[in-house]
């Protein structure tokens, strides 16, 4: 296994999926995987292109803001992948694209191109936060279980499964979260219209 | 059809403002979107926002009224049968 992950860093968003992705680092680390992370300044669309060209990676995780047809890098100008620009990178790899409505154009014409899968959102992926959890996101009680549930689908692909299968098995944990914050009487609740939409706009080519 | 382009009635637009108010002050909520109505937003915010019927209300409504729908679709699933 060789995974390439992308972590930006510049806003209350990405600072969210940035701490949360290095879960997703540990964990492939932990299974033998080959890792290239590139972080912060670091996700421009030239190096993320070059190391596509140069190394035989087989998951591609991304983690920024999108559109239908894009996905961003270390900042919102700055586009590492769209269906017009590094669409043919992807022959024979699985792509999961933690970014909004990525799943509406982008996944398919990627599978068109030759990828493996796909496993994006077609809708807005949305993070409910505490702010004064930002130095600890890890730990917030509104964004965790959304970003949880997310993370399971890269860690489901660490472990070797297909994008489908990954799919299935983060809806499994975004139904166990729903049913665990859908008893409670804690102030989580409130992030049960978020965590179902997130839920319902994952999908998987 | 995207949130913008929707028109939304008032006892809608009621019905979403009055549960954000019921969000934890201390919330704020993270959108992903390249361009529109991509940033970060107070409850204060989306409240306003939803009021205003902007893209990002529109967006707030959509996912309320989803949810609304989906937890009334789960109650009237008929539940395990004792024997």
């Amino acid at each position: 296994m060789q995974l390439l992950i992308t972590t930006p860093h510049y806003d209350e968003g990405t600072h969210y999926l940035h701490a949360w992705s290095q879960l997703l680092i540990e964990e492939a680390k932990r299974k033998g995987a080959k890792v290239k992370v590139l972080e912060r300044e670091d996700v421009t669309r030239d190096q993320f292109q070059s190391y596509l060209k140069k190394q035989p990676f087989n998951l591609v995780v991304l983690n920024g803001h999108g559109n239908e047809y894009a996905v961003a890098g270390k900042s919102n100008e700055e586009i590492i992948l769209a269906t017009d620009n590094g669409d043919n990178l992807f022959e024979n790899k699985i792509i999961y694209t933690r970014a909004c409505s990525s799943g509406v154009i982008l996944g398919h014409v990627l599978i068109e191109k030759g990828a493996e899968g796909f496993v994006g959102y077609i809708r807005p992926f949305i993070i409910p936060l505490d702010p004064d959890y930002m130095q600890k996101p890890l730990e917030d009680p509104y964004a965790g279980p959304i970003l949880e549930c997310s993370n399971q689908v890269a860690i489901s692909l660490i472990k070797g499964h297909s994008a489908e299968e990954a799919h299935k098995r983060s809806l499994s944990v975004y139904e166990q979260k729903f049913d665990e914050l859908s008893s409670s009487k804690v102030a989580t609740t409130h992030i049960l219209p978020f965590l179902l939409w997130n839920m319902d706009a994952q999908v998987h080519y | 059809m995207k949130p913008e382009e929707k028109e939304i009635s008032q006892d809608i637009v009621n019905l979403v403002v009055t549960r954000l108010e019921s969000l934890p002050r201390n919330m704020k909520v993270s959108i992903g979107a390249l361009e529109g109505i991509g940033g970060s937003y107070s409850v204060s915010e989306l409240i306003d926002s939803v009021r205003k019927q902007n893209a990002v209300g529109k967006q707030m409504v959509d996912i309320q009224m989803a949810y609304l729908r989906n937890f009334s679709r789960r109650s009237s699933l008929p539940g395990p049968v004792s024997v």
